[in-house]
């Protein structure tokens, strides 16, 4: 279904009212888009603050130095055994243990869209070296992200273009950066392509680091996107940033992350923040603050509008009741579903949305909520979901479905399944209680953000 | 029967039907005639398999005093083991018993098993059967009152005992259970039980055959030593009966597994028995296996295990500041590969083809086998030391252990230079991989000290490593060897080659094979490495970097307790001895 929808209501601020108040549920809505779940402290807190001043808290609060220093010291340590798949962990843990949830979300869409994948670049430090590079602007200037991704040495393997040799220039990143980073497909022809390719000449890298080879570089003038001259690989990224559909092309992408999956913004819908976007210097933080103060954002056209990813589903779940669990297996579980850190399926990222969902991956969602509850390394709140929910004054089966609901499920259970998993959880015995929440998390609506 | 809900564990259930034993076979005693017995004497011949522990009170003592039990109680695997429902359940049946006996368990179970606990297993009726000796009349029959009672509250069926020989039997689903005197047998086999009690009521004189008379039995006693746990296995009878099969094979059809084991697998396939005995005290526990060996058994294809006439020695090694791990052992490889045909099965003689053509491409054409693994003596030699980094940049963030080989060389003149020049090349195609994979380079070199001729390389740091203190795991090796007299050194790292190529030898113990674990280096090496234990426990338990950092803490805390471990195989003229031990330090009360 095709529908307009009118940008002028959309990007208005939200202020709560009767028909959408701010409570548990928009509350919870806001933390699984900016995040990946709010627990009940979160929650008591968030309450008390307007939506906007949340949002700003979410949006601009820093990771604590000892946090940040603890984080690189267990990233070094990772890579000291030269496993890539630990620094995979190392993000899992990392996203289960961020007081910046809103960093880690937006770090991991910058992951989806400079697809790199570490399945070709085995080297771990330089795919750690990318993964702080997009965290280092997660909110920050697109126009010097996108400067720094194209001298990035991992993107620069991943796209064969560790040598970017005059005689025959690589057109793999110059595509890209048109089709997938900045412009999108109809914003450029070939022939933009071959020359932009002619400016990244001579870009190389060498023992693990972005090197300019002068002798190697085309000094012949380019035609790209309507200019002339003898253009660097700056000049080029710089043009491509001044096109018009380069604003527009990335606030698609982030009403698709945080807002909904379908339908598809219109171009009318995604005018007024593109222009924003662009007056802004191609600045990220208010394009996304205006998305997430938006009544649009509080809508029913957005609340429940998305797919969880499995990450989304996984590290939300545990974030949610303040779960903690084997790193390495969480890993481990997220690729076999598609989506495991740091190993994107290909340079176009994930597709996301309904891709998701198919019977195969339904199967596997399950057993990985199964494997994430039941493990014996998991707790929550450091202790059994018995105790855990005990310590939130939730004993009682339909209590704790109830509990489970306003913090899990962007959309209410239907009464016959509550009646069902109550049953199930009668015994409020903690094996009855874990089942019960594994039947909750294999329920349709558990699915939906 | 009562209910496994009602009472809620097992083990009391058993608690039960030995307290009903108890209490209805007291009028029984009068009748018999008081006598030392012994437990062998009550076991039939066929006996294949027994154990004995004849002070278990002791044994407990040495275990659940120990300080290392209690610290080991307070590490975080453990205490998770007792976070389990199974755990729980033992618990509340433990506190239940204790309700019920108004006592504790330890001295309960210390009272009913002061004399003894034996156990056997019966070839003839394939049946096991536990012998429990108590402290005396007084104790089990204290004892069984309270049990007794406990039965009774428990809807204890009376029905369920009969009288075998004036001795009252409690029977079992399986089997059943009866007591005499201070004695309390159990069995899963009521023929095997009534054998049992047939030998403990009988008079004076009625003799009747038992384990004690088998002549294998004598023999296999005849090494007994003084210890807390000692065990038979009559091996011939379970290997005609066709038990056990795998173990009797005979062929590992895996070299690693043949060179550990294919000299014991020869000796199983004739042993009519093994023994073990087990000591724990307060500085450690020790685990002997004793075998008889004849020289005949070992096959012409396994001379290379135990040598001509089963005497091949395990060599004297040089020693190494900061040694964590030896291993010494007489094994002719050279023998071992060309004999492969009659030791492995076709698959494996495919692999070691296709290696053989390998290796001697690049020994310049000559046969590994013969040629190469032939120079060498059959004595060798494993080294493994924690390294000091102290001087050392870069230091890489995961630090691991040096090891290295100790060879003897038959023809020291020959082979050095055949050796140097193979080292030489598979150097020149690391750094051909190594680059190919962007990698640092190794750069060779040569001195000599002393008497000792060293051929080292070591990695070139890059310009960003060169100072690091956290720089690649590949910091950590330069591969190099050493030549001493007819002594040859393949080591992971130029220190260690030197080391071991100049220090002297110590004493080697005579014995086949020796393995020596040092447990405070072992203890040092892991707290060289403390950040990476703590980011994997960070990471694999989902703990905060605090609580990590205590589990860590803990496990290193323990391991103050340890001296060391070890293993001893010694084969003797008519005698295979096998000897594990764990050495704890004296622990201060």
């Amino acid at each position: 279904m095709n529908f307009e929808i009118d940008p002028e209501w959309a990007w208005r601020e939200y202020s709560p009212d009767n028909e959408t108040p701010w409570n548990l549920r928009t509350a919870s809505h806001l933390f699984r888009r900016l995040g990946f779940g709010a627990s009940q402290k979160d929650l008591d807190a968030a309450l008390q603050r307007k939506p906007s001043e949340l949002v700003d808290d979410l949006l601009n609060i820093n990771e604590p130095v000892d946090f940040q220093r603890e984080m690189k010291s267990l990233a070094d340590s990772a890579l000291a055994t030269g496993n890539v798949k630990q620094l995979s962990a190392w993000w899992a843990y990392r996203m289960l243990a961020s007081p910046a949830q809103a960093l880690e979300k937006t770090t991991l869409f910058w992951h989806g869209h400079f697809a790199t994948s570490a399945e070709k670049v085995t080297e771990g430090q330089l795919m750690l070296t990318q993964n702080e590079l997009l965290r280092r602007y997660a909110f920050g200037d697109f126009s010097q992200m996108l400067l720094e991704i194209s001298r990035d040495a991992a993107m620069l393997i991943y796209l064969d273009s560790a040598t970017n040799r005059k005689a025959h220039p690589n057109e793999n990143y110059a595509r890209e950066i048109m089709e997938l980073f900045c412009l999108g497909e109809g914003n450029y022809s070939e022939t933009d392509i071959r020359e932009l390719a002619r400016c990244f000449t001579g870009w190389e890298v060498r023992r693990g680091e972005f090197r300019f080879n002068r002798f190697q570089h085309d000094t012949g003038t380019k035609n790209i996107l309507g200019k002339s001259g003898d253009f660097g690989g700056e000049d080029g990224v710089r043009i491509v940033l001044e096109q018009k559909s380069a604003p527009e092309f990335l606030v698609s992408k982030l009403i698709r992350y945080f807002v909904m999956d379908e339908p598809a913004a219109s171009r009318e819908l995604i005018a007024p923040l593109a222009k924003e976007m662009r007056e802004s210097g191609m600045k990220i933080r208010p394009v996304l603050r205006r998305i997430l103060t938006s009544q649009l954002f509080y809508s029913p056209l957005a609340i429940g509008r998305k797919i969880k990813s499995p990450v989304e589903m996984a590290i939300g779940l545990l974030r949610s009741l303040e779960g903690t669990t084997n790193s390495f297996e969480l890993a481990e579980s997220l690729q076999q579903l598609g989506q495991g850190l740091l190993y994107p399926p290909s340079v176009k990222g994930w597709d996301g949305g309904r891709t998701w969902i198919n019977s195969s991956t339904l199967l596997g969602r399950s057993n990985l909520v199964r494997d994430l509850i039941t493990h014996e390394k998991t707790r929550f709140g450091r202790t059994s979901l018995k105790q855990y929910l005990a310590s939130q004054k939730v004993t009682q089966p339909r209590a704790i479905i109830d509990h489970l609901e306003e913090r899990l499920f962007a959309v209410a259970i239907p009464e016959a399944a509550k009646d069902r998993i109550a049953r199930l959880m009668a015994a409020a015995s903690g094996k009855a209680i874990v089942e019960g929440l594994h039947a909750l998390c294999t329920l349709p609506e558990f699915q939906i953000a | 029967m009562p209910s496994r809900s009602r009472i809620g564990v097992h083990p009391l259930q058993s608690l039960v039907t030995i307290a009903v034993i108890l209490g209805l076979s007291a009028g029984v005693a009068a009748s018999a005639m008081a006598q030392e017995i012994h437990p062998e004497n009550l076991l039939p011949r066929s006996t294949v398999l027994y154990v004995a522990m004849d002070a278990p009170p002791a044994v407990m003592a040495s275990i659940l005093d120990h300080p290392v039990s209690k610290q080991i109680q307070t590490l975080d695997v453990y205490q998770k083991a007792t976070q389990s429902q199974e755990y729980r359940n033992f618990l509340t049946g433990r506190k239940l018993f204790e309700i019920q006996i108004g006592g504790e368990w330890r001295a309960a179970i210390e009272a009913v098993a002061d004399k003894g606990l034996y156990a056997a297993y019966d070839a003839e009726t394939k049946g096991g059967v536990l012998l429990v000796r108590g402290k005396d009349e007084a104790t089990m029959e204290n004892f069984r009152t309270k049990i007794l009672e406990l039965t009774r509250l428990n809807g204890g069926d009376q029905q369920k005992i009969t009288d075998y020989k004036g001795v009252a039997v409690y029977r079992l689903p399986e089997g059943g259970a009866a007591v005499y005197k201070d004695w309390l047998i159990v069995t899963n086999k009521g023929d095997l039980g009534k054998q049992v009690i047939d030998r403990i009521v009988a008079m004076p004189g009625e003799k009747q055959e038992s384990l004690a008379d088998n002549p294998i039995y004598q023999q296999a006693s005849q090494t007994r030593p003084a210890s807390q746990v000692w065990s038979f296995v009559d091996l011939g009878t379970i290997r005609s009966g066709g038990g056990a099969q795998k173990v009797f094979e005979g062929q590992a059809e895996n070299p690693l597994a043949e060179l550990i084991v294919g000299g014991i697998q020869s000796v199983l396939q004739h042993a009519d028995w093994v023994t073990s005995d087990l000591s724990v005290g307060e500085t450690g526990l020790t685990w002997n296996f004793t075998s008889p060996l004849a020289q005949d058994w070992i096959p012409e294809q396994r001379q290379y295990y135990f040598g001509p006439a089963n005497s091949g020695l395990a060599p004297a090694l040089p020693e190494a500041k900061d040694t964590l791990l030896t291993l010494a052992a007489y094994r002719d490889v050279s023998a071992m590969w060309v004999r492969a045909g009659d030791l492995f099965n076709e698959q494996m003689n495919d692999k070691l083809a296709e290696a053989d053509a390998g290796l001697s491409t690049i020994f310049a054409g000559r046969d590994f086998g013969e040629e190469i693994l032939g120079s060498f003596a059959p004595e060798i030699g494993v080294v493994v030391v924690r390294q000091d980094f102290a001087d050392t940049k870069p230091t890489p963030a995961l630090r691991l252990p040096a090891f290295a080989m100790v060879l003897k060389l038959k023809d020291p003149e020959t082979m050095r230079g055949e050796l140097r020049r193979t080292f030489q090349s598979a150097i020149g195609f690391f750094n051909i991989v190594g680059a190919q994979n962007g990698n640092p380079q190794l750069e060779m070199d040569m001195q000599k000290v002393g008497e000792t001729d060293l051929i080292t390389s070591r990695y070139l740091p890059e310009k960003k490593d060169k100072d690091s203190t956290t720089a690649p795991i590949i910091y950590n090796f330069s591969p190099s060897v050493s030549f001493t007299g007819d002594r040859f050194v393949l080591a992971s790292t130029a220190k260690l080659a030197e080391t071991l190529g100049t220090a002297p030898l110590k004493e080697a113990a005579s014995v086949n094979t020796a393995v020596e674990l040092h447990a405070d280096i072992l203890r040092d090496a892991l707290m060289d490495n403390q950040e990476q234990l703590i980011t994997q426990n960070m990471l694999t338990e989902g703990h905060s970097r605090e609580e990590a950092e205590a589990a860590v803490g803990l496990l290193l805390e323990v391991m103050k307790n340890f001296k060391g471990a070890g293993l001893q195989l010694k084969a003797d003229k008519d005698r295979l001895n096998l000897q594990f031990h764990i050495d704890t330090n004296t622990p201060v009360r």
